[in-house]
């Protein structure tokens, strides 16, 4: 029963690894996505700024 | 842990062989670019005996097969070293796709599975096969958990779901 008890924790202890790696790619997207948004706002305040 | 970790290691082999065998390209590269021989013929030569290597070790655990193995993660990492000090590499290889960044969690985690191999090859616990021979039951669950754990150790090893990750 051992064997099986440390093979479920090795795979818990993983799958905590896998799911903090996806919460990282997450964020990093968030942040990109925010950036992005950001340079839009800032081109977009840019154009209207030369329009008047 | 150490039945866990050599069967994790087994599965590890045979997926990564069969993946190589399947697309060689990417290691051929990283082996040409750490100035080793390079022909996808040799790649898949050496992915086959991974994947024999790996089958031995879920069926008959004994110290020559977990000290091969544990030698073969060893080379492994020291590989990958390699790798990461290059950088014109960009991916490893290793499960045979691109963007397999060389990282240190990737050697951190091949020297793991290296030590656990080498204490299997020091106290002999029973193989996969023969676990669940003995113990159906336990065995079962056993083969379910080390396949996940396999699955999600080639996720840690390549840097992640994305694989973009070091």
């Amino acid at each position: 029963m051992s064997a099986a008890v440390s093979a479920i924790v090795l795979a818990v202890g993983l799958l905590g690894i896998v799911v903090v790696d996806l919460l990282r790619q997450h964020g990093r997207i968030l942040r990109t996505l925010h950036a992005f948004d950001g340079g839009e706002a800032e081109d977009d305040q840019a154009s209207v700024t030369q329009q008047h | 842990m150490i039945t866990a970790l050599l069967a994790i290691s087994g599965l590890l082999l045979i997926a990564a062989g069969g993946l190589k065998v399947i697309a060689p390209e990417p290691a051929t590269d990283a082996l040409a670019v750490a100035g080793f021989p390079s022909h996808p013929v040799l790649v898949r030569l050496g992915a086959s005996a991974e994947m024999a290597l790996g089958m031995a070790a879920l069926v008959w655990a004994g110290a020559i097969i977990e000290g091969l193995v544990a030698l073969s993660f060893a080379a492994f990492a020291a590989f990958v070293e390699l790798l990461r000090r290059r950088p014109d590499a960009p991916s490893c290889g290793c499960f045979g796709g691109e963007g397999e960044v060389p990282s240190l969690r990737h050697v951190m985690g091949n020297l793991l599975l290296a030590v656990g191999c080498a204490a299997s090859a020091i106290t002999h616990p029973p193989s996969m096969v023969a676990l669940v021979r003995h113990e159906p039951i336990t065995g079962a669950v056993f083969v379910v958990a080390v396949t996940a754990a396999a699955w999600l150790a080639s996720l840690v090893l390549r840097g992640g779901p994305g694989g973009e990750l070091s």
